[in-house]
């Protein structure tokens, strides 16, 4: 019993899926996270992403804005619909860098939101600050 | 001295010699095998020496005896006309072939809205001024054969006899060669190049007799212009009328003669032959007419008192013992007389058949064109009967007047004759509001005046009544047919040129201002005053209601079972219909006229196409007359309408242009946004790789050398983004210099392919189309690659086939090549079809490389070369058609 | 009636507007030629009624008639080959002629430029 409860609630789990049609861009940011010790599961395409990440129960989700088959906002309305996946850290990744795009990002429940090209760091940085936020939060409940 | 047998003989053989070639050539024309020679604009500029007849041949020395240096202005009308091509023949030449143009009455009838009346006025007058040429020409070759015989007493010279069998050979070559193929437009390669050899042999002829005389008779130049001086013809004696008069008259008639306009627009194959005969055709004129100053002053000097001017030309060797030069010169007469009375027979036939017999033929047996009867011999039938009709009044015409008139003179009352066809042919190219009807008066008007104070008196006594000469019809002064309206100080040339063209002119434009063109005459004036801006016109039929097959079967009888079906088939892949027959759409049926015009003349294809279109009962013509009334009456009721409308109106715009202002900026910002996104998406992989580059360290060498692959790979994708999107900007905004020359088709297609598909591990199986991609552009070769390249990659990039193939056929048309794409992958989705060409649009985003700029940069790129890329579905995948125009240069 | 280089204007329309000025101007120095050679033609060749004829007390001669008309001649043919050979050459360079700053065409864009 404690063994799975720690497993399932534990600080140490780090599992993120990115949800990323350019494959150099999946292939760098896979790099960075699995050394920072994540685990990283990758997806190319927008219209299955949904069902994809509900059936991974990551704890962090890193999506594009515009992928192919279906928008990268609407996948975000489509988890936080979901009633596990309202706390669900999301951080959404975007070549279109205008404020309306940002505004509209967040309406839909996007935890965090950056923009294309980013350094290697803020990647970072984001990624283990929206996990810490999501660990104390869970915490507190 | 030649007996008159061994000349004979010569004769024969000549004309056996120039059977041959025009056989040769016609041969080599048919198996599509016609060398670059037979092509070249050489033989075009030597094929308008058929100006130069017997006439200029034996006459101009005559003329000269007579009035000096005046003859020269035969010649130097039509230079003058040659150097002013450029605004001039060209129009001509390109009305000509744009329309399918097959005579001159064809041209001024199909200007003036198809009609025949105006055909049929204009093939009498053709025929009216040109059977005394000929009747002349018949003379000329007759006169030389009688020097010959004179000379030789034992001949039995029968100057009937040779008129007769002369007229007979001259009539069955025309025949033979001029009415062997029926579609006039495929022109009559044997008669050209037979006549070019002709030209030839006249040149080298007149040239021979001209050296000659200077420099074996009157002892180099110095003193052959002294014995001018000296001669009878020694001073400036040239009236200015006279002088003004014949440079006008050679001028227009240069233009306006049917067998001119045969030779310099019917069998014109290329446009662009122009530019040479521009300067050559003046200087062979030069070089012919070069020596007959001197020939006639030595001839005055040397031949006995009373010789016959006209035949110096000939005399002078034969006096001089010069027996060779003197058969050069027979032979070099004849050659200037029989091609001229070919080709003007030719002419004329073309007219008479298709203007005269074949409408009537027509309205005959109206109520069967389509079931029976094969048009086609009908036609052949027509024109060789009226060649030998022509030949037979050309005789007739030579027996009744009995020969013995100067030729000069017959020469120039023919020139004034067909001259007024000028105000017509002149007003039908520049001015729109020439009408048939001021055409039809002119004419008329200017042809009764022509043959009552120049025809009729020139035929001589018995045809006008001396008292009529002398004191004018019943008594009238005022109308002495060389004395109109008390003109009476003037030369008769002079007098009636002015009167007949003048009173042509006025009344031409008068009736033309008065009054009001048809619907269709409006059209055609349109399409030939500004024939370079469209080359294909709005003219059309309206009706689908023909039925394929007997559009198929009439087709046949007149074009020939194999040339129907070929057409048939190419307006089938044109229309992309897989078996079966194409559908009647209006565009084929105008097409098809125009191919049926070029058989049977404007007015009876229309005719025929109308009557299995309509059931003849609903014409085009009465289809425009109700759109024009319809179009009235709109404007009518418009009018009352206008001051409430105007208010509305502006207020309109105002919204109008303040939402094109909004749409404006939205597709720039949505333009910007798109590309701020296309260049950011590469700069994020170059970042975080070159990141992992600078900050990780003991990195594998491979990763280390994949990841700085990816930089390079991303950072070329940017910069062939920026290409793009400048190039883009480049050509949308029309700031794009295109680099035209001259270019080989497959050259460009071996060349982008090679761009394409270099470095590629399996590249795509490209199929070409081999010889048929021989074909010459003008064009901008670089540019042409770019697009090409384009979709060459998109094929190897998409195309989702097992074994990729991709098939590169190339079609001819008229006006177009068209180069088709053709792979066997699944093709494009149909919603997406439509944007395939819009920027930004990539067909299918999960492989692609580029940032869907290519195709759009192929679309700007094919406008500004003036042709089209449009893609279709094809039932093996998708097709790109890339159209590009042949004729581009000027 | 109508300009005899409606057409240019045409295909220059299409060719794209504004710079080049110069290319414009040399086209239409090229068209006033061939307006001006028949003119030039008729000027020269009217000159000769102005000559004292025969019946006059000194006539020209025949002779210098004669040269006149054949240099005339020679020389509006000259003209006309001068004309045909500038088209030509205009037709191959008008588009690449130099407007200040070269333009290099821009190289299509390889797939593969590696």
């Amino acid at each position: 019993m404690w063994e799975q409860f720690r497993e399932g609630l534990s600080p140490m789990s780090r599992h993120v899926v990115l949800v990323e049609d350019e494959p150099n861009i999946t292939e760098a940011i896979r790099f960075l996270l699995t050394r920072d010790g994540w685990e990283v599961d990758t997806h190319a395409d927008g219209a299955s992403a949904t069902a994809v990440i509900q059936s991974a129960q990551p704890d962090l989700v890193i999506l594009d804005l515009m992928l192919p088959g279906k928008d990268g906002l609407e996948i975000v309305r489509e988890l936080r619909d979901c009633e596990t996946m309202q706390a669900l850290p999301i951080l959404m990744l975007t070549a279109r860098g205008q404020m309306k795009d940002r505004e509209r990002a967040e309406k839909a429940g996007v935890t965090r939101f950056m923009t294309k090209p980013f350094s290697n760091r803020e990647v970072l940085t984001a990624v283990r600050d929206l996990h810490a936020q999501a660990n104390q939060i869970e915490a507190n409940r | 001295m030649a007996s008159l047998n061994a000349l004979i003989l010569v004769c024969l053989l000549y004309v056996a010699l120039l059977f041959g070639v025009a056989f040769l050539a016609d041969r080599a024309a048919l198996q599509g095998r016609s060398g670059k020679w037979m092509k070249s604009p050489l033989i075009y500029t030597l094929s308008l020496s058929i100006y130069c007849t017997g006439w200029t041949f034996y006459g101009a020395v005559g003329y000269a005896a007579r009035s000096g240096l005046e003859f020269a202005t035969i010649y130097l009308g039509p230079t003058l006309i040659m150097i002013s091509w450029w605004w001039g023949l060209r129009k001509l030449v390109r009305v000509g072939r744009s329309q399918r143009i097959t005579s001159i009455a064809d041209l001024l009838s199909a200007r003036y809205g198809k009609s025949n009346a105006l055909a049929i006025c204009i093939t009498l007058l053709a025929v009216v001024s040109t059977t005394p040429y000929i009747a002349l020409q018949l003379q000329s070759i007759t006169l030389s054969f009688e020097i010959f015989a004179d000379a030789d007493p034992t001949s039995g010279f029968s100057e009937q006899n040779t008129v007769f069998w002369v007229a007979c050979g001259l009539a069955a070559f025309a025949i033979l060669f001029g009415t062997r193929n029926l579609n006039a437009n495929e022109r009559h390669h044997g008669v050209v190049t037979a006549v070019a050899l002709e030209a030839v042999v006249k040149l080298v002829a007149l040239l021979a007799v001209g050296i000659f005389v200077v420099w074996g008779i009157a002892g180099g130049v110095e003193a052959t212009l002294a014995q001018i001086d000296a001669s009878a013809i020694g001073a400036w004696q040239v009236m200015p009328g006279r002088w003004t008069t014949t440079l006008f008259l050679a001028a227009a008639a240069f233009i306006c003669l049917p067998r001119m306009f045969q030779v310099m627009v019917v069998e014109n194959v290329d446009e662009r032959h122009l530019k040479l005969a521009s300067w050559a055709f003046p200087l062979y004129l030069l070089l012919i007419s070069l020596f007959v100053v001197p020939i006639a002053a030595v001839g005055l000097h040397v031949l006995p008192d009373g010789a016959n001017p006209d035949l110096f030309v000939l005399a002078i060797p034969m006096h001089q013992g010069q027996d060779a030069l003197a058969m050069l010169v027979f032979l070099g007469g004849f050659s200037s007389a029989t091609s001229m009375v070919i080709v003007a027979a030719m002419a004329l036939s073309t007219m008479m058949s298709n203007h005269i017999v074949m409408p009537y033929w027509l309205r005959y047996r109206s109520s069967r064109v389509s079931v029976s009867g094969d048009v086609r011999n009908v036609v052949l039938i027509a024109r060789r009967l009226s060649i030998a009709a022509i030949m037979g009044l050309g005789y007739l015409y030579y027996v009744l007047s009995g020969g013995g008139t100067a030729l000069a003179t017959i020469g120039l009352v023919a020139f004034a004759g067909v001259s007024q066809l000028l105000p017509a042919l002149v007003g039908g190219l520049f001015w729109r509001g020439a009408t048939r009807n001021g055409a039809l008066a002119g004419i008329t008007i200017g042809f009764v005046i022509w043959v009552y104070s120049l025809l009729l008196p020139a035929l001589g006594d018995g045809l006008l009544p001396a008292d009529v000469m002398e004191q004018g019809p019943w008594g009238v002064g005022w109308l002495r047919p060389q004395a109109l309206f008390g003109l009476h100080s003037l030369d008769p040339i002079v007098h009636a040129a002015f009167w007949s063209l003048g009173s042509n002119t006025l009344i031409f434009c008068l009736v033309s201002l008065m009054s009001f063109p048809s619907p269709i005459e409006r059209l055609q004036g349109a399409q030939f005053v500004h024939v370079f801006e469209h080359s294909t016109g709005p003219r059309g039929w309206t009706g689908s209601v023909a039925q394929a097959e007997d559009l198929m079967v009439m087709s046949q009888r007149i074009l020939g079972a194999s040339e129907a079906q070929a057409f048939f088939d190419d307006e089938r892949n044109r229309q992309g219909v897989r078996g079966g027959l194409p559908e009647p759409t209006p565009g084929f049926l105008e097409r098809l006229e125009r191919e049926l015009s070029a058989s049977i003349g404007a007015a009876a294809a229309h005719a025929m196409i109308g009557q299995i279109v309509g059931g003849s009962s609903v014409s085009v013509e009465d289809l425009m007359a109700v759109a024009d009334e319809t179009a009235q009456i709109l404007e009518y009721s418009s009018k009352l309408e206008t001051q409430s409308t105007e208010l509305a109106d502006t207020a309109r715009q105002l919204r109008d242009s303040n939402e094109k202002l909004t749409q404006i900026s939205a597709q720039k910002d949505a333009f910007l946004s798109q590309v701020s996104h296309e260049l950011r998406t590469p700069m994020t992989s170059i970042r975080a790789f070159s990141e992992i580059l600078r900050d990780v360290e003991q990195m594998q060498e491979a990763d280390q050398k994949r990841y700085a692959a990816i930089i390079h790979d991303e950072s070329l994708r940017l910069t062939r983004l920026l290409d793009d999107i400048l190039d883009l900007s480049v050509l949308e905004h029309g700031q794009v210099q295109l680099n035209l020359r001259s270019v080989v088709l497959a050259d460009v297609l071996t060349r982008a392919q090679a761009t394409a598909l270099t470095g590629i591990a399996q590249p795509i199986d490209v199929k070409r189309d081999g010889d048929r991609e021989e074909i010459k552009l003008f064009t901008d070769a670089d540019r042409l690659a770019q697009v090409f390249i384009n979709i060459i990659t998109n094929a190897q990039k998409y195309c989702d086939a097992e074994k990729p193939v991709l098939k590169i056929s190339v079609m001819h048309t008229t006006d177009w090549i068209h180069i088709d794409f053709i792979d066997n992958g699944k093709g494009i989705d149909k919603e997406q079809s439509q944007l395939v060409f819009e920027k930004f649009s990539r067909i299918r985003p999960e492989n692609a490389g580029g940032a869907g700029l290519g195709l759009a940069i192929c679309r700007e790129v094919m406008q500004r070369l003036n042709g089209e890329i449009e893609y279709f579905a094809h039932t093996t995948g998708s097709c790109f058609r890339v159209s590009v125009p042949i004729h581009q240069e000027i | 009636m109508t300009a005899p280089d409606s057409d240019l204007i045409h295909a220059e329309g299409r060719i794209g507007p504004s710079f080049v000025n110069q290319r414009t101007y040399r086209r239409r120095r090229l068209m006033d030629m061939a307006r001006l050679l028949p003119l030039l033609g008729i000027v020269l060749l009217m000159i000769p009624l102005l000559w004292s004829a025969a019946d006059d007390a000194d006539p020209v001669n025949m002779s210098d008639a004669f040269v006149y008309i054949y240099v005339v001649w020679g020389g509006l043919i000259a003209l006309s080959l001068l004309f045909t050979w500038a088209i030509r050459r205009w037709a191959q360079h008008w588009t690449t002629e130099p407007t200040g700053k070269p333009e290099t065409p821009s190289v299509p864009h390889h797939p593969s430029e590696l």
